[in-house]
């Protein structure tokens, strides 16, 4: 998954020959500031937005969104199948048992609380067949308990079926819990301002630099 | 000890009743307002005392028991009831076949846009009379239905397509959803409950619609024709008849609002808030 000498901007260039890889089979987390286009760059690997110039590699993607975003009209089972490329209720049914969801398959969305809600998205990005998971702040707004369990629930996931995962997060602490590596985009137009790999021996260390930078 | 039970039954009795009344509040305010409409009415046609211009109540009643005796009154409800039916079906399907085409695709929108607009503002009296030289006495009524019913179907149609949520069509686009679960899904959910509140105007519409071109077009058999004998007789028989009918048309359409809203309470309960 990379990019090569992308452009892109609304009016304003956000991007400016961007050129980044990411490296398969990997959770990169990537952090900035409000507006730098962290969610932008996930929307251009999805093909939700295309670039005014460069390549981006083309990838079948899943795509944890902020907001759950379950269909309102389906139940839980539904939710997986509609959107497998091949609806297998067996595999549904698993999916949803890895985060915890199997008792619940039957229920609507209205009927589920947010947490349970993100549970079922999650199910659903890993259930559908893709090369790339988009994570776009899944976990904000959730309360710390809660979202320290579904970092459970989703590191348990991921291992049981690894993928290439950009997961894009405002929170230093939380890339540093789920991904392998970080990329720290800022500037106008974006630029990758510091690149590292998440060690156990140097996480301390790593939160400083990244708060630091996030600061300036 | 007797005592003790009966105030009891009677504490419980009066907590029953307070419980329906609130439960049926809005009903009942309904049916109170009816009876003051109706006094209101009787005590004016009392005073005027001018059969042919406001009958009583009591002969307004009268005149609907001598109808509901005949068996032709039934053959002409059931036809206008069945024309009705036929406009708004008709009207209904490519309303919500054209919104849909026209919600998804804005040249469709504008080129449809003229045709709806003049069909909007064109008095119905004027199209009934253009229509009466193309088609049959019958099936002028129906042709009516279908032009009152399709442009406020259409335009509920396109308006809620149009506004389906855009984080359910991105998420369906990332997931490469079909045509038609997205339609299933995501589309009709979101404008069922939209299509359903146009469908119950359209059908009071329509039934206003369908009897007037029925007077006009002097359809046989037929609620508007039985109107139109009905003011024919007046002189003899006063206005009473044709208040009559006019009852008639209102409760057809007043049973379809209640059937319509039905319908959306079975689908509320199936999809809940979404529906």
């Amino acid at each position: 998954m990379k990019f090569e000498k992308v452009t892109f901007g609304y009016g304003e260039p956000l991007f400016e020959d961007l050129s980044i890889a990411f490296t398969p089979g990997r959770i990169t987390a990537i952090l900035g500031g409000s507006g730098v286009g962290k969610t932008t760059l996930l929307q251009l690997v999805a093909g939700l937005r295309t670039p005014k110039a460069g390549e981006i590699e083309q990838a079948r993607v899943s795509y944890l969104f902020q907001q759950p975003r379950l269909l309102p009209s389906a139940s839980v089972l539904d939710n997986l199948l509609l959107t497998m490329s091949n609806p297998d209720p067996e595999k549904a049914m698993q999916w949803l048992q890895e985060v915890e969801m199997d008792k619940h398959a039957r229920l609507f969305p209205r009927q589920l609380s947010g947490g349970m809600a993100q549970r079922v998205a999650m199910a659903r990005a890993f259930a559908y067949e893709a090369d790339v998971l988009l994570m776009d702040e899944p976990f904000r707004g959730l309360d710390v308990g809660l979202r320290l369990r579904l970092y459970e629930v989703f590191k348990r996931a991921w291992q049981a079926h690894p993928k290439t995962t950009l997961l894009v997060t405002h929170d230093p602490e939380e890339a540093l819990v789920l991904a392998d590596e970080v990329v720290l985009l800022a500037g106008q137009p974006v630029q990758v301002v510091y690149r590292s790999e998440v060690n156990e021996g140097t996480r301390e260390e790593l939160l400083e630099k990244l708060k630091l930078h996030l600061m300036h | 000890m007797k005592k003790v039970e009966s105030a009891k039954n009677k504490k419980d009795g009066v907590a029953a009743f307070r419980t329906f009344c609130k439960k049926h509040l809005a009903f009942l305010i309904g049916l109170g307002a009816l009876l003051v409409f109706a006094a209101v009415w009787e005590i004016v046609a009392v005073c005027m005392q001018q059969a042919w211009v406001l009958p009583r109540v009591e002969d307004v009643l009268v005149a609907l028991g001598g109808l509901l005796a005949k068996p032709d009154f039934y053959r002409a409800t059931g036809m206008t009831l069945l024309r009705s039916l036929l406009g708004f079906g008709i009207g209904f399907v490519l309303g919500v076949l054209l919104g849909i085409l026209a919600g998804v695709r804005r040249g469709v929108r504008a080129a449809l846009q003229p045709i709806v607009a003049f069909l909007r503002a064109a008095p119905t009296m004027a199209l009934t009379l253009i229509i009466m030289v193309w088609f049959r006495q019958a099936y002028t009524p129906v042709c009516i239905g279908v032009l009152m019913v399709f442009p406020i179907i259409y335009a509920t149609t396109a308006d809620s397509i149009a506004t389906a949520d855009p984080d359910l069509l991105e998420m369906a686009k990332v997931y490469r959803m079909s045509r038609k679960n997205k339609l299933l899904h995501i589309y009709v959910p979101h404008a069922t409950p939209m299509i359903l509140s146009g469908a119950t105007t359209a059908f009071a519409l329509n039934i206003k619609a369908t009897v007037s071109a029925e007077i006009l077009a002097l359809t046989p058999l037929s609620l508007g024709t039985g109107m139109k004998i009905a003011k024919d007789n007046f002189i003899e028989d006063g206005a009473a008849p044709v208040f009559a009918w006019l009852l008639v048309a209102v409760l057809l359409s007043v049973v379809f609002e209640l059937l319509f809203k039905g319908v959306h309470k079975l689908l509320k309960r199936r999809y809940g808030n979404e529906v």
